[in-house]
């Protein structure tokens, strides 16, 4: 009860980190349910770990450039950004899709960003916030990237659901119908990396993955149709980072992974309730022995 | 409607056959036969340009031609929590703009083509539960809910039971008759596929061979020896021409 009183009394320090967290769990959410359909479930994790090479080489370039006005132009969001674009273009491609692909992307920029780490000369504290971000204090600049960045994907994805829809469950049939698969491949992708990207800086890359996954997982173990899937996965995403929030300062834990936490319980809670594959079990008709062929002619 | 003039057949570059040609008129029904990895998906995708040419062109008549593709039912992902409703109305997708919901014309054509293909009293159930059957008979109303020019058909009978090929079959005798369009089918069974194409195509890239033509002057013995690379018997069964594979001779 102290602890909660003491929460609402201090919710001016927490309400922009709250802001900032249910905005990208509610979007990452909504497209958890693209990346688990389609099947590449460790394509947010290759995005994040790119986009954090962009931040690196940022924060390089910046600091070989220190007191020149160029140096403005290599910011680590923007960075990030670009470096999260790049892959986007190739696992939209059929031959990127593989998890191979994704595994060498991951596995590469990890490496590249440790390495080129050791060549930063700022403190490697500061790098790593603006990395991963922290899920517990977030700059105000924070609530308008991220808005900046839901709005986006929110306007992509009212014009081009429908297309999305076609191209990513028969993109032979889509395209044969004339629609062009890989340009609506590359867009759905490029929504992926610009939110993964945001959401990793702002809310860190475990929170990012984790609403990338298990909401979706939840709400595919309820939902019927597609509609219902999507909403579910926004409000299990929604309502795992603001309980999480909560949770981790009245029982003072690690915020990401007490979001990420709620996340699964919401997925393991969905998985004991009867699931759409089983209730919409095909039924067998059973075989009259008495018409068995083999039977009658011995 | 559609002419392949010199086209060669290839992925990224690399030919898979000599160029070939073919014209294919509205009301045609081209079987297209072959064995398995014989360039058979290959050459339907080059058609509806899902694959470039490797070399030559398609010429499609004007106005372009509408494709109605319907892909192998077991191709698709059981994943998507998509009513049978919902697989049909995809198909209306290329016809609405961009953002825009689906019209009240839209949805009476999507419950007109799957009461017109039998599947009305599926229309509510989730697509990935039905049988192999019923799942191939949706894909083909959601080919044809665009009204298509050209019904594409990627080996509609496979992995069916013998009552699912005949229905599959019968129907597509049917759409042939009333409709008038333009079909491109591939088959595993040339028996199934004589049974309904007046034009077969029969491809092997690795004998190099491709013979188009009228289905009653390709169905012989000699033709089809030739593109499986052994002895083939064509036999006449209650009118209906039957194919057999023989041994091969023995050294």
């Amino acid at each position: 009860m102290t602890e909660s009183v003491s929460f609402w009394q201090s919710w001016f320090m927490w309400r922009d980190a709250i802001i900032v967290a249910a905005l990208c769990a509610a979007a990452l959410s909504y497209l958890g349910v693209w990346i688990v359909l389609k099947r590449v479930v460790y394509v947010p994790l290759a995005l994040s770990q790119v986009s954090s090479v962009g931040v690196v080489v940022a924060f390089f370039i910046c600091s070989l450039l220190e007191g020149h006005r160029t140096s403005a132009l290599f910011d680590p969001a923007w960075m990030s950004l670009v470096f999260g674009l790049v892959p986007a273009f190739y696992f939209a491609h059929p031959k990127g899709e593989g998890s191979n692909a994704t595994v060498v992307a991951y596995l590469v920029s990890a490496a590249s960003a440790l390495l080129l780490a050791g060549f930063v000369r700022q403190d490697l504290h500061d790098v790593d916030s603006v990395l991963f971000g922290s899920a517990v204090l977030v700059e105000t600049i924070q609530i308008v990237y991220v808005g900046l960045a839901v709005l986006a994907l929110g306007l992509v994805h009212v014009f081009y659901y429908r297309r999305f829809l076609f191209i990513s469950f028969d993109p032979t049939s889509a395209g044969a119908s004339g629609l062009r698969v890989y340009r609506h491949e590359v867009l759905l992708y490029v929504t992926f990396a610009i939110m993964i990207s945001v959401s990793t800086r702002a809310i860190g890359a475990l929170p990012a993955f984790g609403f990338t996954v298990l909401p979706a997982l939840a709400a595919l173990n309820l939902a019927t149709t597609m509609r219902a899937t999507f909403v579910l996965a926004t409000l299990i995403g929604t309502l795992s980072a603001v309980l999480g929030y909560y949770l981790s300062f009245v029982w003072e834990l690690p915020t990401g992974a007490t979001m990420v936490g709620v996340a699964g319980l919401a997925y393991v809670a969905t998985a004991w309730i009867p699931t759409r594959s089983r209730r919409a079990e095909t039924y067998v008709v059973p075989v009259d022995s008495s018409q068995n062929c083999a039977r009658n002619a011995s | 409607m559609i002419t392949l003039d010199n086209v060669v057949l290839g992925h990224a570059g690399r030919p898979l056959l000599r160029p070939i040609s073919i014209s294919v008129s509205a009301g045609d029904f081209w079987g297209i036969v072959g064995p398995n990895g014989a360039g058979k998906s290959t050459l339907i995708k080059t058609i509806v340009g899902l694959i470039p040419a490797v070399g030559g062109a398609v010429q499609l008549a004007q106005p372009l031609p509408r494709f109605g593709y319907v892909p192998q039912q077991h191709a698709l992902s059981a994943h998507y929590p998509l009513t049978a409703f919902d697989v049909v109305l995809m198909g209306r997708t290329g016809m609405l703009r961009l953002g825009q919901r689906p019209k009240a014309q839209d949805l009476a054509r999507t419950h007109e083509e799957l009461s017109r293909i039998g599947m009305a009293a599926v229309a509510q159930h989730q697509f990935a539960a039905l049988s192999g059957g019923q799942k191939q008979r949706v894909l083909m109303a959601r080919a044809l809910v665009s009204d298509p020019d050209v019904l594409v058909l990627d080996e509609p009978t496979a992995g069916m039971d013998l009552p699912g090929e005949e229905s599959i079959l019968a129907f597509l005798r049917r759409l042939h008759a009333e409709r008038k369009m333009a079909v491109l089918m591939v088959g595993h069974h040339i028996s199934n596929v004589a049974r309904v194409a007046t034009h077969l195509c029969l491809i092997n890239k690795d004998t190099s061979l491709f013979e188009a033509g009228p289905a009653a002057a390709l169905l012989t013995s000699t033709c089809l020896s030739r593109v499986y690379n052994q002895p083939i018997a064509v036999e006449r069964v209650n009118g209906a021409v039957q194919v057999f594979a023989q041994e091969q001779p023995h050294d």
